[in-house]
């Protein structure tokens, strides 16, 4: 095997590298002397430089995706097959990126006084380069890349989760989420070690061949193991979620805003492309009743995810940590859709489900985001994140109480706003599958969270402020929160036009070649047996 | 011109609400847009009324081209991947309830005129429930339905917990999660439609074998109804269905025992909102059960007669007992609230024509006189500050015009004959007496059925016409404790205490309709007559056996 680089795949590597490119400039410009005066005098040049990388970043990424300028779509993994560039993976960078932007514009306008001068090009370096970590998970497809991947995703969000070094729990926070981190990632090197040793290579294809030829080993076991319990960190799956709400809490606020949706995006989108890579390439009983097996545990972790996070939030009270327990709980929502990845390969619509979770995720972004720009902006307003600084909300600012109104019975799922339809769609695909229990703990889960959305609705409308001065806030402020209101909205009452978007963008690089054949064959059977057994399938509308 | 007046009917008020909000510190300017779109909204449902009366015959609108009894309907595609559509449209099911609802707004934001606690925030959510409500009357696809009761349910939230009374906060949340409950059972049944509807009917409901939420076409079409009558041996999908739906509108109506969130939501509620939610948020239920359980699954009906009807007497019992028990004068018309409405489920229980006849009635009749006791019990509260029966006494001296009118709301939620409360009760007793000829005559799995089934139905229309003489005792009793005997000096008003113009007009306007439903009932069975025929097909064979 040489080692060369062939440029064309390079290219298609170009988000990243626009985010790499930032990077260095952050990193380099600071010693250089010129610069040095200007930077000192005011973090307004390195968030220009932030957003200017983060939007080159998502048009490159559109690019890719449009085919502008000779850039395509490339047609197998790239780089050896340590990365797959598809419509599925450059879809959730343009989330990430797009996400990070606002994330960008949110620390511009509220946290950033409380970042020293002197630390903004490490600030910024780190937010980009998590972003770029974040973007490869999505993209990785062999063991030891997603491994960098991970670790390239967390080093930086472990610096900014106690970058305020002045609070005791800011430190406190990013301690504890560097221990867990690394007995994750140990865990997780290790069974990737036994995975390697058992079948001699970390590529997830022939991986995937192996377990349908071969069936069940301990070695897989391990791997599996160890795996899940890296995108499990990741996502903050019960039972390695107690870093999460220190850590949202500890952390200021537009770090955790950060955390809360692209981290978690990223780890969705890895943890997706494993299961349905493994359920691609496995064919005969064997390895379907594996993969069952598999797919069942996941959801199960779902479950308790989802149903931990939502108990656990009755009890809070400042804003980040409820908002850390609501993200717990989203997160267990997906999980529990990735489960279904493999339990659905026998019935030909993996792809279905991919969609919903892509759709999900945007309109996650848009939810969470609005709601952390709500307490960013009262945080801000008031110095405190208690909840009980949302008493009278209604009263100082209704455009705010409002729009955090919308947004958290957005997550908590009402008709007419996207929450809803993400979670309608996860259950349409979870009852297709036939897996009933996921459907009731859906359900169960969205009532128990009733509650706790509904409580800082009670406080901003009921509770006298102790001050009833008017909260003002940033032009660009309104027009992050706008934004996030009209996201909530758009996907809510016309969910067309994102359910499309996703849909077109819901494939992956394995799947390409096959899936229209397949989806084809699948529409074929489904007609013939339609009479017989009942269902359509999503591929057949 | 009739589709846009149907369209402007729910939009106006969302116009409304925003119109509302916009003037700074005019609550009078607010009070004044709302009333402007309540008399608004009444004259096109007038006009609509009007034509709807007159014309007869239907537009054609099913997707396989078949007639139907409903008329000015639009239909749009809204949300193309799950087919859901913007299906709105007027029959007899709706014209009735639409007025009702129209002639209560304005008289509700009459009533609430002196409401000063955030008036500007008050009259916005009302119009945004306004909105809920006009939807839900006129939705036809099921998809689009329950957004409007869910767009009912937060307006309604917010109403109770902000002007609310001192326990308003764990009244709200109590109203809150038990209508949501039901709506998650709501939405569980549309998952399962989202499944079973394209699975066989290929060709008529659900055009190009897309899932369809139509709810005309879903009655009107035989493949769903195979559909839905398969499953399990016994348990059908369509039995799964009818439980879960009749769960979610047995909440709003509410049955016993699914009641405990109405005397408190009534109690806490200022009085315009006690109005509209006894007036027309109850009715909802109902009409969802007339509209979606007894036409899409008749079979799960006859199954389910005598649960539903055990149901219907519970409450009618049950309800006059605890209204007799009260000595909180709202929390009595409150559960006379539980009471009346049993008669609506029984009504539909039996399934005879008389029956359903007697349910509709029941509920526009019901909407006039419950509106008018919790108006009544508002104006005394308003000036004696405190609700307890046993501390009144001789307002019949002390305010005599008032009175007049009380006795007038309180004998038509009595049930007396040439009142509005009178038909309804009459004819759901009727049919269910009536509806000893069918059950006789029906299969073996309809529950007691066959020969000496007659007992059954005998006992069970007993029961319930002993709510009328419950009925009558608790509410004689009040009317007793409250106005009559000697005139006391605490409950003499003048000045500005008396009873203002404003009261009278609302109290005038309840009673003139309490008499005219009373005395011509016909005027809203005729115009349902139609609709009822075409919808309730499946049940007419029945019907003709019993006799009415």
């Amino acid at each position: 095997m040489t080692i060369g680089l062939p440029w064309s795949e390079v290219l298609t590597l170009l988000p990243e590298l626009c985010l790499l490119a930032a990077v260095c400039v952050a990193l380099v410009a600071p010693v250089l002397p010129p610069l040095r005066a200007t930077l000192r005098a005011s973090h307004g040049p390195l968030t220009a430089l932030a957003a200017a990388a983060l939007i080159a970043a998502v048009l490159s990424a559109i690019a890719i995706l449009a085919g502008w300028g000779g850039l395509s779509v490339p047609e197998s993994t790239v780089l050896h097959g340590m990365l797959a560039v598809d419509p599925f993976a450059l879809s959730v960078k343009i989330i990430i990126c797009l996400f990070t932007l606002l994330v960008i514009v949110l620390w511009s306008n509220t946290t950033r006084g409380s970042v020293r001068l002197a630390d903004g090009p490490d600030y910024v370096s780190l937010v980009l380069s998590g972003a770029l970590g974040m973007c490869l998970m999505a993209s990785a497809t062999n063991f030891l890349m997603v491994f960098l991947a991970i670790e390239a995703a967390s080093f930086p969000s472990y610096a900014l989760a106690g970058f305020n070094k002045q609070t005791r729990r800011s430190s406190e926070a990013s301690l504890k989420y560097v221990l867990i981190g690394a007995a994750a990632s140990a865990l997780m090197l290790y069974g990737l070690s036994m995975l390697y040793g058992y079948y001699g290579t970390l590529d997830l294809v022939p991986i995937a061949e192996r377990l349908a030829a071969e069936g069940m080993s301990a070695g897989l076991l391990m791997g599996v193991f160890g795996l899940l319990i890296g995108i499990g960190f990741k996502l903050s799956a019960v039972p390695i979620h107690f870093w999460c709400p220190d850590v949202f809490e500890g952390a200021s606020i537009e770090i955790t805003t950060f955390l809360s949706v692209a981290s978690k995006a990223g780890a969705i989108a890895l943890l997706v492309r494993i299961m349905m890579t493994l359920g691609h390439f496995s064919a005969g009983e064997e390895a379907s009743r594996i993969l069952v097996g598999i797919g069942s545990f996941v959801g199960l972790v779902g479950v308790v995810t989802a149903t931990w996070g939502n108990l656990a939030a009755y009890f809070q009270t400042n804003v980040k940590r409820l908002l850390a327990y609501s993200s717990i709980a989203h997160a267990g929502y997906m999980i529990m859709l990735a489960g279904l990845l493999t339990a659905a390969m026998d019935r030909a619509q993996p792809t279905a489900v991919a969609y919903a979770l892509l759709f999900y995720l945007i309109v996650y972004a848009f939810m969470n985001l609005g709601a952390f720009a709500v307490a960013a902006v009262v945080a801000k307003e008031t110095g405190s994140e208690s909840l009980d600084e949302f008493a009278g909300l209604g009263q100082r600012n209704a455009f705010l109480a409002v729009a955090m109104g919308c947004f958290l019975l957005s997550l908590f799922g009402m008709p007419l706003t996207g929450g809803f339809w993400g979670k309608v769609r996860f259950g349409f695909e979870m009852w297709d599958e036939g897996m009933w229990w996921l459907v009731v703990a859906l359900i169960v889960n969205t009532v128990f969270s009733l509650y706790f959305y509904l409580k800082p609705i009670i406080i901003m409308v009921w509770k006298q402020p102790e001050s009833s001065r008017a909260l003002t806030m940033a032009p660009a402020m309104y027009a992050v929160v706008l934004i996030a209101l009209l996201g909530v909205f758009a996907t809510g009452l016309a969910p067309d036009r994102a359910t499309a978007w996703a849909q077109r963008h819901s494939t992956m690089v394995f799947t390409m070649p096959v899936v229209e054949a397949e989806a084809q064959a699948g529409l074929d059977e489904v007609q013939s047996s339609a009479a017989a057994t009942g269902i359509v399938s999503e591929a057949g509308r | 011109m009739n589709e846009l007046f149907v369209n402007l009917i729910i939009f106006l008020p969302l116009l409304g609400a925003v119109g509302c909000l916009l003037p700074r510190d005019n609550p009078a300017l607010s009070r004044m847009i709302a009333m402007v779109t309540a008399v608004v909204v009444l004259l096109i449902n007038v006009a609509l009324a009007w034509s709807f009366y007159g014309e007869a015959g239907g537009t054609s609108y099913l997707p396989s081209g078949g007639e139907s009894v409903v008329r000015y309907v639009t239909d749009l595609v809204w949300i193309e991947s799950v087919n859901i559509h913007y299906l709105v449209g007027v029959d007899g099911l709706s014209m009735p309830l639409l007025l009702l609802t129209s002639i209560l707004n304005v008289l509700i934001i009459a009533a609430g005129w002196n409401v000063e606690k955030h008036t500007k925030a008050f009259m916005s959510l009302y119009l945004v429930l306004m909105f809920g409500m006009y939807g839900v009357f006129l939705a036809l696809d099921f998809f689009l339905f329950y957004v409007f009761f869910e767009v009912s349910l937060l307006p309604m939230y917010f109403l109770i917990g902000i002007w609310g009374g001192p326990r308003k906060e764990y009244a709200a949340i109590k109203f809150f999660i038990y209508t949501l409950v039901g709506s998650i059972c709501l939405l569980m049944v549309m998952l399962g439609f989202y499944f079973l509807v394209p699975d066989v009917a290929t060709g008529a409901a659900a055009a190009g074998g897309k899932p369809s939420f139509n709810m005309i076409a879903l009655a009107a079409d035989e493949g769903v109804q195979q559909a839905f009558n398969h499953g399990g041996q016994f348990w059908t999908y369509a039995k799964w269905f009818f439980i879960l739906l009749f769960i979610s509108f047995a909440i709003k109506v509410p049955a016993v025992p699914f009641h405990t969130w109405l005397p408190d939501a009534h109690v806490e509620a200022p009085t315009p909102i006690s109005m509209i939610l006894a007036g027309v948020l109850l009715k909802m239920g109902g009409y969802a059960l007339m509209r979606i359980s007894y036409p899409i699954f008749p079979d799960a009906a006859k199954w389910a007669w005598f649960g539903v009807a055990i149901v219907g007497v519970v409450s009618i019992v049950y309800g006059a007992f605890c209204a007799m028990a009260q000595t909180d004068w709202k929390k009595l018309v409150a559960y006379s609230s539980v009471s009346h409405m049993g008669y609506v489920i029984l009504g539909l229980a039996v399934l005879t024509e008389a029956g359903r006849n007697g349910a509709y009635f029941q509920m526009i009749g019901h909407g006039i006189s419950s509106a008018m006791m919790f108006f009544l019990v508002g104006v005394v509260y308003e000036r004696a500050h405190h609700r307890d029966l046993n501390r009144f006494g001789g307002l019949w001296n002390t305010m005599p015009a008032y009175t007049g009118l009380a006795a007038v709301g309180f004998f038509a939620g009595l049930g007396l004959p040439l009142l509005c409360g009178f038909p309804g009760e009459v004819l759901s007793l009727m049919g269910t007496f009536g509806a000893i000829e069918w059950i006789e005559n029906a299969p073996s799995w309809v529950p007691f059925s066959g020969a000496g089934s007659s007992a059954t139905v005998i006992t069970l229309g007993v029961f319930a016409a002993s709510g009328v003489i419950l009925t009558a005792g608790y509410i004689l009793w009040m009317f007793q404790r409250v106005y009559m005997g000697p005139a006391r000096p605490e409950y003499t008003y003048s000045g500005r205490d008396m009873v203002n113009g404003r009261e009278y007009f609302v109290m005038a306007v309840l009673a003139l309709f309490a008499i005219i439903l009373g005395v011509w009932p016909a005027v809203v069975l005729d115009m349902i007559s139609n609709t009822f025929n075409a919808i309730y097909a499946p049940f007419s064979s029945l019907a003709s056996a019993a006799g009415f």
